[in-house]
């Protein structure tokens, strides 16, 4: 008798405990059958969030370095085509000096074609691509490379040089006793300095030998930028300059050879040390893009985990959904049918 | 023989049952007298001697009993103060003259100046606590007084005795001197801390913190003091005087069980109030927390009456508006050898009677006496349908008796018609 | 048997009937009531058959139980809702006002700023993303604060509750005890009782016992009185305002104070505890997390002189004792509420955002850029190695010793999450307790309607039968008179 009685009360409470607690669970379902995702991830995984969260925040993180990635490989692939056009450039200056060494050019088309060297090399050294100019080392709001026009310190440098040499200015008649021995001691003694040494940076360059340093991975940092401080570089501006400065009708024969030669070999050695920049550049290319592949795919694993940790079954969820409705309304209907059976409907 | 002596024995028939039907007539009118008992007739032959051929016709006698000794239904009611006797035993009470006299109705309530006082007009006897449990005189009236329930009255009682079992964990840590309790530091710590009530003289709550620290292995310290004087929040620094007693207690190591204080008293001076003594001999030092089974002290505060309960041994109490009671009265049982011998009195009222046996006083519940019901009556011991039987019965035999005078009437008329 | 005791026993019986009639109807009307205890009107055997005596229906073993885990229940709710509360606060929905989110964020933006630092779009980005590290500390820290101070209010209102529960108790208790002394029915007093015990079981973990005459003795589960013929004081001073460090006021009861419990399962039993717990436990440990990613901060951007000849000083982030960096692996409490950008770098406070890619916040002597060059990114990437790298935490603060910026701040996440999982887990558990024994004991204490309907099917017959009975006695009387003639 005692063991089996059941209170009114604790009847309609138990229904109403066990009703509300599904009603609970339908909500948190329907959530996460919508989501495709845990509830209230920090209530299911408990300390286990903090891995979540990591992972959420290391897959923001990789993004981002994919994403500046993206401007560093653009930044690399503007050098390339940049030094693409710069090697073309040394490449028909070669070809106009070849011709002028066996004698079939005039000596102006040599002479133009030396400054026109010069303009093409100063217009591409002053490329900027984003805003920042990409051979300027890290001092990219600077053009890297300064004109030779008249009154620019470059040309007063040349001027100075020459006139210090020789005692004449260039274009002076007196050019003509101009030897080949006088013509390479003044480009061995005066005009080497002025591009190899520190008149470069004192006249020509405004770059930094110092490259812009990028994190292109989680741990990896690389130099991603081309400085106009290369040798190559400097030794065709030098090439270019001296064919367009001095290469005159004015000049000795014995002179103008001299300096065609010396010319021929500047530019020769410009191209393979372009060419040398050219395939390192292109290896920091390579491994920018190796780098972000590698991070696409570290992400995608990241991104699993997530799902993995926090991630629900859609159709488990929906079963669920389906099983909590099917529980709900019998419950219901078992309230209703409670409610009926009572010894009260049979007391006329 | 003769027809005198007929006539005479039909004359004396007839009383008979004239007496038995007033009885009958008595007993259906007290049919709802609360404490009524029920009287009878008992009659018994007149024999005249006679001689072998001559038969003189005597006569019959009446007795009147009265079945005091019988016990009517009892009545429940909703009054505290009426009461009745499951059992042997009467009432002692008294009538406005103050003569003493027993009686089973109890339907009291209070008169003006507080006497219960019956439907009758008796008034209730009983021992007065006044002076002490009482002792009844076995066979007398003395030392009874009239019951009075009066509320006008106000009691403290200052609290004396105590008990306190607890168990204290032995697993405690010890404290160092300077933080126990009884050096009433600013810092100090107890390992468990309690309080209770107790009341001074003049009924006024006084609490005790009771503080036990343990100072070493198997023994304890118990500080006592004053809350009152406690510092607002964390009790400790009490003020100064705050600190009623304290003693070292020692427990024995293996059973656990206190051994010092030897008897296990702890003699506590309620401030204002008498000497207390806390029974702490139920304290233990075992291996479990904590645990408080009983703590217990008597006393009461200041209150007037509530109500007045009486007990089946007949002890009426006072509960004051605290709960607390207190004994007034103690309401005896009288009784006799014989209680149908009893001389019934106007009112429901017995006296003793020679034949009845003496008079023995006794409390209710003791020594055959019955137990005292509170809240109920005792009815009359009347049974309508046999007095209805018996009036019956006294009716025909009435009649017949008359029929025997009628006849020896008739023979009379002949007998003197006879001589012309 | 006369017929006039048959009579008066048919009468009684009505009269018992009427009784146990009203006894049901009243066991009818309170069926949905809790806190009612079934009555059963008991025919006792009285001389004269007098009755009926009213039994209540009781189980202490069960009632004692559901105390207990009423108790444990309200506390570990308490502890619950609050984190819930808590975590909305600081940490935000899915953690999106976390330091940590923060911490992310502005490493997202510094790498984006390394990669082209002379973009002065990024580095206001930079800054907005350090902007909101500090505002994400400083409002944790006030609302932890301000949370801390809601508590303390609460714990007010429910000591004074307590405090008026227990006066309750007092007059329910005097109505049992006198009821008791002198035999009175006491159901209606011990309902009552019982009913203001379930309700202080709510706020403190009780234990009880009953001396004579049914006089209860209430004492907390640590063992101080609650209630001993009259109830013990309980009291609480209230800090009004909350700062970090500020350390909360005991309750006392019976000038014993209530310990801190501790754990997401938590020991706290009762809603005074959990308050307590929440306010000098969990938002504690959570403010000197707090405190310390702050310090953690400030030290991973604090500049250093390229030589190393002067001692490094807070750089974008800095506090009240800037521009001194925090001693390492020290608790500075109440730093996260100090923090700030610094004002040097602050475009919005007149500063230069290009001393952040420059150094040089806190003089020359700290410029790494000498050249002024426009994509000088050394610094910035070394800010974000720094964040990378483990440094020494304070231990007290709950997680761990040694870890990195950014591994700190998920951490704190995850210890948070850790616990309140716990006390979820736990509240559902201690739930299913509470409503079990309060089932278990309303079946074993309440009403069942349909057995007190049956009952008074029985109670109707009886009365029909009592009623007879007179009838007849009445009809055998009937017939005697009519004898008399």
């Amino acid at each position: 008798m005692k063991a089996s009685f059941v209170s009114s009360l604790s009847v309609s409470q138990a229904m109403r405990y066990s009703t509300m607690r599904a009603q609970g669970d339908l909500a948190k379902a329907l959530k996460e059958q919508n989501t495709g995702k845990v509830h209230d991830s920090g209530l299911v995984l408990g300390a286990r969030t903090a891995q979540t969260v990591t992972f959420a925040r290391d897959l923001e993180r990789l993004g981002g370095i994919v994403d500046s990635n993206g401007l560093v490989s653009a930044r690399l692939k503007a050098t390339q085509e940049a030094l693409g056009h710069v090697t073309g450039t040394a490449q028909d200056f070669l070809n106009v000096l070849t011709a002028s060494a066996s004698g079939d050019a005039a000596a102006s088309v040599t002479r133009d074609s030396g400054a026109v060297a010069l303009g093409m090399l100063t217009s591409i050294l002053n490329t900027s691509f984003n805003g920042e100019y990409i051979f300027a080392g890290i001092n990219t709001d600077v053009r890297p490379f300064e004109s030779f026009g008249a009154g620019s310190p470059a040309k007063a440098a040349f001027d100075a040089a020459f006139q210090t040499h020789f005692g004449f200015p260039q274009g002076d008649p007196q050019a003509a006793d101009i030897t080949a021995a006088q013509m390479d001691a003044f480009m061995t003694t005066a005009l080497e300095p002025q591009f190899l040494g520190a008149g470069w940076q004192g006249n020509w360059s405004n770059a930094t030998d110092q490259k812009i340093v990028s994190r292109i991975a989680l741990n990896e940092t690389t130099e991603t930028s081309v400085s106009a401080n290369n040798a190559g570089l400097q030794k065709l501006a030098m090439a270019a300059a001296a064919i367009g400065e001095l290469f005159d009708s004015n000049l000795s024969v014995a002179g103008k050879k001299a300096l065609v030669d010396r010319a021929v070999s500047l530019v020769g050695e410009a191209i393979g040390s372009i060419a040398q920049l050219q395939s390192e550049t292109g290896v920091v290319e390579q491994r920018v893009t190796a780098a972000s592949e590698r991070m696409k795919m570290q992400a995608d694993l990241f991104e699993r985990s997530i799902l993995d940790t926090e991630g629900v079954d859609p159709y488990e969820a929906a079963s669920r959904v389906n099983d909590l409705l099917t529980h709900i309304e019998t419950s219901y209907t078992l309230t209703a049918r409670i409610q009926q059976l009572s010894l009260l409907r049979f007391l006329g | 023989m003769s027809l005198y002596g007929m006539m005479r024995t039909g004359v004396s028939g007839m009383n008979a049952q004239a007496n038995r039907l007033s009885t009958v007539a008595d007993n259906i009118a007290n049919s709802g007298t609360t404490g009524y008992k029920r009287s009878s007739t008992e009659f018994s032959s007149l024999i005249i001697p006679s001689t072998a051929g001559n038969y003189t016709s005597g006569g019959v006698t009446t007795t009147i009993r009265t079945s005091i000794s019988q016990q009517g239904d009892l009545k429940y009611t909703s009054s505290g103060s009426d009461l009745a006797i499951n059992g042997n035993g009467f009432f002692v009470v008294q009538n406005p003259s103050g003569t003493p006299v027993l009686t089973r109705a109890g339907s009291f309530v209070p008169d003006g100046s507080g006497n219960l006082v019956n439907a009758a007009g008796f008034y209730l006897m009983g021992y007065s606590y006044a002076a002490g449990p009482p002792a009844p005189t076995a066979n007398g009236f003395a030392g009874l007084e009239r019951v009075s329930i009066a509320q006008d009255q106000l009691l403290a009682v200052p609290s004396t005795q105590g008990l306190f079992i607890a168990n204290l964990p032995v697993a405690a840590d010890d404290v160092p001197l300077a933080q126990r309790p009884s050096q009433n530091a600013a810092n100090a710590t107890a390992t468990q801390k309690t309080s209770m009530v107790v009341y001074d003289n003049l009924g006024s709550e006084v609490m005790l913190d009771i503080h036990y620290t343990k100072t070493g292995a198997n023994t304890w310290e118990v500080a006592v003091f004053n809350q009152a004087g406690a510092a607002p929040g964390a009790p400790f620094p009490y003020a100064a005087g705050s600190l009623i007693t304290t003693q070292t207690l020692t427990f024995d190591g293996t059973t656990g069980a206190l051994t010092a204080p030897a008897g296990g008293n702890l003699a506590i001076a309620v401030p204002n109030g008498g000497a207390f003594s806390l029974d702490i001999s139920g304290l233990t030092q075992l291996g479990m927390g904590y645990t408080e089974l009983r703590v217990e002290a008597n006393g009461n505060a200041p209150s007037g009456i509530e109500s007045i309960e009486i007990d089946a041994d007949g002890t009426m109490y006072a509960q004051y508006e605290n709960g607390s009671f207190r004994e007034l009265y103690r309401i005896p049982l009288a009784n006799v050898q014989s209680p149908d011998m009893l001389t019934a009195l106007p009112g429901n009222v017995y006296t003793p009677s020679a034949q009845s046996g003496d008079l023995q006083m006794g409390f209710p519940g003791s020594g055959g006496l019955g137990t005292m019901i509170s809240g109920a009556l005792e009815n009359s011991n009347v049974d309508i349908a046999e007095e209805l039987t018996n009036m019956i019965e006294s009716q025909r035999s009435y009649t017949a008796n008359s029929k025997v005078f009628q006849t020896g009437a008739d023979l009379m008329d002949i007998l003197v018609n006879l001589k012309r | 048997m006369s017929l006039s005791s048959a009579l008066s026993i048919a009468q009684s019986s009505i009269r018992n009937t009427a009784r146990q009639t009203s006894i049901v109807s009243r066991n009818v009307l309170e069926a949905n009531n809790p806190d009612y205890n079934r009555r059963t009107a008991a025919l006792t055997n009285t001389p004269g058959a007098r009755a009926v005596e009213i039994q209540r229906a009781a189980n202490e073993q069960l009632f004692r139980q559901n105390l207990s885990a009423l108790s444990a229940f309200n506390g570990q709710s308490t502890l619950f809702t609050g984190m819930e509360r808590l975590n909305l606060s600081v940490n935000g929905v899915g953690n999106a006002t976390s330091p940590a989110t923060a911490l992310g964020k502005l490493q997202e933006a510094m790498q984006l700023y390394s990669a082209s630092p002379s973009n002065r779009n990024l580095a206001e980005n930079t800054l907005d993303a350090a902007r909101n590290v500090v505002r994400t500390l400083n409002d944790g820290t006030n609302a932890i604060q301000s949370f801390r101070a809601v508590a303390d209010q609460e714990i007010t209102t429910a000591v004074g509750e307590l405090s008026n529960l227990l006066a309750d108790l007092e007059r329910a208790n005097n109505a049992v005890v006198s009821g008791t002394r002198t035999g009175r029915d006491v159901s209606d007093a011990l309902d009552q009782r019982d009913a203001t015990l379930k309700k202080i079981a709510e706020y403190v973990p009780i234990s009880t016992y009953t001396r004579g005459d049914n006089d209860m003795v209430v004492l907390t589960k640590d063992g101080s009185t609650l209630f001993e013929t009259v109830p013990r004081k309980v009291s609480f001073t209230p800090t009004g305002v909350y700062s970090p460090g500020t350390a909360g006021n005991k309750v006392f009861i019976d000038g014993v104070p209530v310990n801190l419990a501790a754990g997401g399962n938590t020991s706290a039993s009762g809603r005074i505890a959990g308050m307590i717990q929440l306010r000098d436990g969990v938002t504690v440990t959570m403010q000197s997390q707090l405190d310390e990613i702050a310090r953690g901060v400030i030290t991973a951007f604090a500049e250093t002189s390229p030589t190393n000849a002067l001692a490094p000083a807070a750089g974008l982030f800095t506090w009240l004792g800037g521009p001194a960096v925090p001693a390492a692996g020290t608790l500075i409490t109440g730093l996260a509420g100090q923090i700030r950008l610094n004002p040097a770098m602050d475009t919005a406070q007149g500063g230069n955002a290009q001393f952040l890619r420059d150094g040089g916040a806190n003089g020359a002597g700290y410029v790494h850029n000498t050249g002024n060059n426009a994509s000088y990114s050394a610094l910035l990437i070394s800010y974000g190695d720094r964040m990378n790298a483990p440094i020494a935490f304070d231990p007290d603060a709950g997680i761990v010793a040694s870890a990195t910026l950014s591994d700190y701040s998920t951490a704190s996440i995850g210890w948070f999450d850790g616990m309140r999982r716990e006390a979820s887990n736990a509240a559902d558990s201690k739930q299913a307790l509470a409503v079990r024994t309060a089932e278990a004991l309303s079946n074993e204490t309440g009403v069942n309607v349909d057995m007190e309907m049956s009952l008074l099917l029985d109670l109707e017959h009886s009365y029909e039968a009592s009623a007879r009975l007179i009838r007849a006695v009445d009809e055998m009387l009937a017939a005697l008179l009519n004898a008399v003639r």
